[in-house]
């Protein structure tokens, strides 16, 4: 059924690296910018740190969400028997998400690499099977998640901010507080983590983890990691702050520790996430290569996963490092301890919604995170032009990749058929 | 440059609101000096400190314009904006009336009697000790910041605010006494001078009530 010439894969191998690039380029900044801000790490600790989770995550978790885009959002069924057109349309989807976001960076504008993908594969599955072959149930539920993503975020965000102010920071002796909540705080840090790790996470290592197994796990590396943080903060911070100024940095500094795994979560998380929007429609034209249809289903390839990881680390190197580096001078009303907050509240907002199948942007939960640690009287000022601009940016990302993505298909379609 | 959703944090109002306050507290220092000048009658001193004085009120606004144009309505804070820019325009208000008793000191030779004196420097105390009150309140407030505003440092500063009223209170009682002492020289003094007088007290009283007016309106962001 296939007719194309085997230099479409090549180009579709070098597509995913561009679109892969431009997502560590992009939104590496979410992941590790509160952290830089805060000064709870510094610039080239970010970019290390960042390069190893993101890497991870893509690479070891990466695999189970591609299937959401590639298969979720445009019927395959419509497409068979027209193998070529399925090639170039998905080849037409990540160039035409690369580009936007590409564009988007140029523009300054912060768009969601998710939905640039998204609105992709909605463009071509409009062109070549009509409104038929899109899914609009499935389209429905990622317009549910612009205001869901944010909302959950915030609301998670408020939650543990207020906390974190009730039983530490308003309190009568701040330092002794958070020597006693903070290693509290590393258990649900540790439950999510290790949850996301283990259930269903690491299918591609052949280690299935039941849910409760993976609960249990997860608690027992908490208590564990409680009582090691315990002893490390005694230890640590064993003088008693004269000035409640004193006590804030002191406090501020115990907190900085927490952000630290925090951030690493969200990058590992956003690894696991966005991967699939630069590899999810070449892994597509990789199984119709390999079995010269696509009505087999055939399973990510390491290597396509691994290649994903390696575009978006040096997308960070690259690009993202100046991104980082911009928000690590300009943010400085943001400390580690409001930092930790939306940072905890997006990562496990993300793995909540991930599991619920709804495709979340990272940015968005971010956001929304951002502004309910704002919420709860925490951070010193809001830009809200800014929360304007972003929100029509996400209004806008779907409907502009989807003509792109028409635009760049037909004309595909002229040269290559 | 890229714009990134980091763009959402703006730049936090508390510390120019500091800055604000200790450039206020460098202007509103120099008055006690003024009067020792006068009671010296050391016109040339007299007028080197109020340029000073001059200089930081008008230093002091800068601050304040800088703050209102970083504060548009699309930013968005822990504590009521207009709260915010209340607090601003009432320290500001204390460094205006430190810079009008400068100038209404220089406008005619203003005879001070050695039996004011008494009396007039227990008054002078009783304001700067109320306006450096309101100085300790303002040092506080990124520590409320931190706290999000509750809490024990918000109880804290909720203790200061109340000392602060009990000085203030004090201040007009010392007003009074002055003002009484004032009304009973008319004939040493002639009625001009007596009016004089009376507005250069108006005004350093002044100092001491923005300086409460000021504290009140910190109540504002704590007891909401």
């Amino acid at each position: 059924m296939l007719t194309l010439s085997p230099w479409i894969f090549w180009f579709g191998l070098a597509a995913c690296a561009y679109m892969a690039w431009n997502i560590g380029a992009n939104d590496v900044a979410n992941a590790m910018g509160t952290s830089v801000g805060s000064h709870a790490i510094t610039m080239k600790q970010a970019v290390i740190l960042a390069a190893v989770f993101e890497f991870a995550g893509a690479f070891l978790v990466g695999g189970h969400v591609t299937e959401t885009v590639r298969k979720g959002i445009v019927s395959t069924e419509a497409f068979q028997g027209h193998a070529d057109l399925f090639v170039l349309g998905m080849l037409a989807a990540l160039l035409a998400a690369g580009i936007w976001l590409n564009l988007a960076t140029f523009l300054g504008l912060p768009v969601s690499t998710t939905h640039s993908i998204v609105g992709s594969v909605v463009g071509f599955g409009l062109v070549v099977g009509g409104i038929g072959a899109v899914n609009w149930g499935k389209l429905g539920s990622v317009v549910m998640s612009w205001f869901i993503s944010p909302f959950a975020g915030g609301l998670m965000a408020w939650l543990t901010f207020t906390f974190i102010k009730r039983t530490v920071l308003t309190s009568w002796n701040p330092v002794r507080a958070a020597r006693r909540v903070v290693p509290l705080l590393l258990i649900p840090v540790m439950v999510v983590l290790v949850l996301s790790l283990l259930y269903k996470g690491l299918k591609n290592l052949k280690l299935n983890v039941g849910f409760n197994q993976a609960l249990l796990i997860g608690l027992a590396v908490g208590i564990v990691s409680y009582i090691l943080m315990r002893f490390f903060l005694l230890f640590k911070f064993t003088h008693r702050p004269g000035k409640r100024k004193e006590a804030s940095q002191q406090v501020e500094d115990i907190f900085a520790y927490l952000q630290v795994g925090t951030a690493c979560y969200v990058a590992f998380a956003h690894g696991a996430n966005d991967v699939a929007n630069a590899i999810g429609p070449f892994a597509a034209i990789v199984a119709v290569f390999k079995s010269g249809d696509l009505s087999m289903a055939v399973p990510v390839p390491m290597w396509v996963l691994g290649l994903g990881g390696v575009g978006i680390v040096v997308g960070l190197g690259t690009w993202g490092y100046k991104v980082i580096e911009t928000i690590g001078n300009k943010i400085t009303s943001i400390t580690p301890s409001r930092g930790f907050s939306a940072e905890f509240a997006t990562a496990t907002t993300v793995l909540i919604c991930s599991k619920m199948g709804l495709p979340v942007s990272t940015s968005h939960t971010l956001v929304g995170s951002v502004i309910g640690v704002g919420l709860a009287r925490g951070i010193a000022a809001l830009n809200l032009k800014v929360i304007r601009n972003i929100v029509n940016s996400w209004l806008i990302t779907v409907p502009a990749t989807a003509v792109v993505t028409i635009v760049i298909f037909l004309l595909l379609k002229a040269v290559a058929l | 440059m890229r714009r990134t959703i980091f763009e959402l944090f703006a730049k936090s109002p508390f510390g120019p609101l500091q800055d604000h306050m200790r450039k206020v507290m460098d202007c509103v220092r120099l008055v006690p000096s003024l009067f020792e000048a006068l009671e010296q009658g050391d016109n040339t001193r007299l007028k080197e400190i109020s340029e000073k004085v001059d200089k930081a009120e008008f230093e002091a606004d800068e601050i304040k314009n800088q703050i209102r144009s970083d504060l548009p309505s699309t930013i968005f804070t822990p504590v009521d904006r207009g709260d915010l820019l209340d607090i601003l325009r009432f320290q500001d208000r204390i460094s205006d009336a430190a810079e009008d008793v400068a100038v209404l000191l220089n406008m005619k030779d203003l005879p001070f009697p050695d039996e004011l004196a008494a009396y007039f420097w227990r008054f002078m105390e009783q304001v700067m000790i109320t306006v450096e009150q309101y100085a300790k309140i303002s040092e506080e407030l990124d520590e409320l910041m931190e706290a999000s505003f509750g809490g024990a440092e918000a109880g804290k500063v909720m203790e200061m605010i109340t000392v602060l009223g009990e000085m203030e209170h004090e201040t007009d009682r010392k007003q009074q006494e002055l003002l009484k002492k004032l009304l009973t020289m008319e004939e040493e003094l002639g009625a001009l001078n007596i009016v004089l007088w009376m507005r250069v007290f108006q005004l350093a009283g002044d100092i001491a009530n923005g300086a409460e007016r000021t504290g009140n309106r910190v109540r504002l962001f704590l007891s909401k």
